[in-house]
């Protein structure tokens, strides 16, 4: 554990400096995405605003879900980003460079590939949450802080499974890139609005078959003292760490048998 | 870190190895130019196909072939890159896509054109990350990049970011790089591509040092036939997935039975003054009974100014046995 750790610091360390290289770029990538999330809330904002709310929810404890589904997206931005780009390094051959590494590649792409402008979407989603507390402020308990971390840690693991579900099609040469913008995009929107809002298929659907609605909306219930008001009841308020663990074990069982069906890119 | 196999035999083994892919069909045979959009018509290509050989340990052995003969495959499958549809290989008794992480860690790889360093930070950056990937201990690190700073002539370089070395001094990087966690097997894949004369000359003289000073086992592919013929004893040429030859480079020479020539410039004179004289090349052929007689011929019309043998080259038997092997 000491030596993983010592190496994500060391991959973080030369990301970082070889990012630097190019300040404007820093600045530009880490500013442009920061800009985009706070607009794309805007819009949303100005929406709900003009309605009060929405299915009983206020502004702010909209805001502050969606807030937090920002912080996921912009970890899963810089820590991952190899895995949404996966298209791109199967294509260009990088995925052989790692893989004659003594590591494996979940251990080795995201220190590898850490890109700092999500950070963008990371300062957003904290500044989002932190309006949307200040005007809908949530119980505050004990455990709001550990929850909060446990959400956010749970939101980054289903965001990252679905990831890499998508991302595992690009080892049978299957280009996926427009799914997987497709697929973030879509999380993006179904998050803007609590998943009641939404018809019983659909909150079926991002419920079992895309649980998006585990990285913010059910856990924000127990945040607010609010019973459950969607179409599965309240046991699904306390399920989002199973649904990253369940999510995950998905995930990962897709992405090992794509590594065994690799047919590698040409040259190595 | 590096273990003495000679006493353990061949340090890669290949049984039947065999790697298939799926793939499109080509719509040339097909006839079908229509968008595939509902309908594709695959068709599976031998990659390798049913190889068996062996590698002893602190040799070096070239990999011959033309594009798409298999090479990368080959090396992908002994790296555990990819796995094999049936058959076996076995590096230091493992197989590579069962152990991956296992055969690795003994394995260095350098590729021409695929650069294992960060390009914008200083080298020895790039080396300190590898340590801690190959879990190399703090005190055999010291000492390994001392010694490989010395072998590679790389102190001045060592504080440099990729982007600014030359072409030779990067390649001299990435060995470097793919040696510092001591492995007993260097892989190889076109590392003097574009370099000049010079440093191509150094290249080939530290991989050869290698072996024999350090006893890595070196597998070469390249394209470069004049690399392979002064690193490598052993070579295998790939066809299409099979192996067309493998052993010595001098026992291929011998057994192409190529018409070789000894082409000469003779010079004599014109008759019209004593010193007017015209060159003629005389071409012999090397393998009839009478090359010594036509010698003796050409010798008598004037003064041999320069001599060529032409035809022998591993380049030409080559190009003669890929040729033969395609059609």
């Amino acid at each position: 554990m000491g030596t993983y750790l010592a190496l994500q610091m060391a991959y973080l360390h030369i990301g970082l400096k070889s990012a630097l290289q190019y300040r404007v770029n820093f600045v530009g990538g880490v500013l442009g995405l920061l800009t985009h999330s706070l607009f794309a809330a805007l819009g949303g904002i100005v929406l709900i605003d003009r309605f009060g709310g929405v299915e009983g929810w206020e502004l702010g404890q909209i805001v502050f879900m969606f807030g937090l589904t920002r912080i996921q997206t912009g970890v899963i931005y810089s820590v991952f980003r190899g895995i949404v780009g996966w298209e791109f390094y199967v294509q260009e051959g990088f995925v052989d460079r790692y893989l004659v590494r003594p590591r494996g590649l979940l251990t080795q792409v995201p220190g590898a590939e850490f890109d700092v402008s999500g950070f963008g979407p990371m300062i957003a989603g904290a500044g989002l949450v932190a309006f949307g507390a200040a005007i809908s402020p949530p119980n505050l308990t004990w455990w709001l802080v550990p929850w909060l971390a446990v959400v956010i840690s749970s939101g980054i693991v289903i965001q990252l499974s679905l990831t890499m579900i998508v991302a595992s099609f690009a080892f049978y040469n299957v280009q996926m890139g427009a799914a997987t913008n497709s697929l973030e995009r879509t999380a993006w929107q179904m998050n803007l609005f609590p998943a009641s809002a939404y018809s019983a298929g659909v909150q079926a659907l991002i419920t079992v078959a895309l649980p998006w609605a585990f990285m913010a909306f059910y856990p924000a219930h127990l945040l607010y003292g609010r019973d459950s008001d969607g179409l599965f009841g309240s046991p699904v308020l306390y399920l989002s760490p199973v649904a990253a663990m369940a999510a995950f074990a998905v995930g990962y069982g897709v992405w090992r048998r794509g590594i065994r069906k690799y047919q590698g890119m040409g040259g190595m | 870190m590096r273990e003495d196999s000679s006493a353990t035999g061949p340090i890669i083994v290949a049984n039947q190895l065999t790697r298939h892919y799926k793939v499109q069909k080509n719509a040339l045979k097909t006839g079908r130019f229509g968008l595939g959009l509902v309908r594709r018509e695959m068709e599976i290509v031998k990659a390798i196909d049913d190889l068996n050989f062996t590698i002893e340990p602190a040799t070096a052995v070239g990999l011959i072939g033309l594009n798409g003969a298999g090479k990368s495959t080959l090396l992908k499958l002994i790296t555990g890159v990819l796995v094999p549809t049936s058959g076996e290989v076995l590096v230091g008794g493992l197989q590579p896509s069962e152990h991956r992480k296992e055969v690795v860690r003994n394995i260095g790889v350098v590729f021409g054109h695929r650069s294992q360093l960060w390009w914008d930070v200083p080298l020895i950056d790039s080396l300190n990350v590898l340590r801690l990937i190959y879990s190399v201990d703090e005190k055999d690190y010291k000492q390994r990049l001392q010694s490989l700073t010395d072998l590679l002539e790389m102190g001045d370089l060592l504080p440099r970011a990729p982007r600014q070395l030359s072409l030779g001094q990067r390649v001299r990087g990435e060995i470097m790089a793919s040696l510092l966690h001591g492995p007993n097997l260097l892989i190889l894949d076109e590392p003097t591509v574009g370099l000049d004369i010079i440093a191509k000359a150094k290249i080939r003289r530290l991989i050869r040092s290698l072996i024999e000073e350090e006893g890595v086992t070196v597998i070469l592919a390249s394209h470069e036939v004049s690399d392979i013929e002064e690193i490598c004893e052993r070579t295998i040429l790939l066809h299409e997935g099979r192996i067309l030859y493998e052993g010595t480079i001098e026992a291929l020479k011998a057994q192409a039975n190529v018409e070789r020539s000894l082409v000469l410039d003779v010079e004599r004179g014109t008759g019209q003054g004593s010193d007017d004289v015209v060159v003629e090349q005389v071409t012999i052929p090397l393998s009839g009974n009478d090359t010594a007689r036509r010698l003796a011929e050409v010798a008598s019309l004037g003064t041999v100014s320069g001599a060529q043998v032409t035809g022998g080259s591993l380049e030409v038997i080559l190009a003669r046995l890929f040729d033969e092997a395609t059609n």
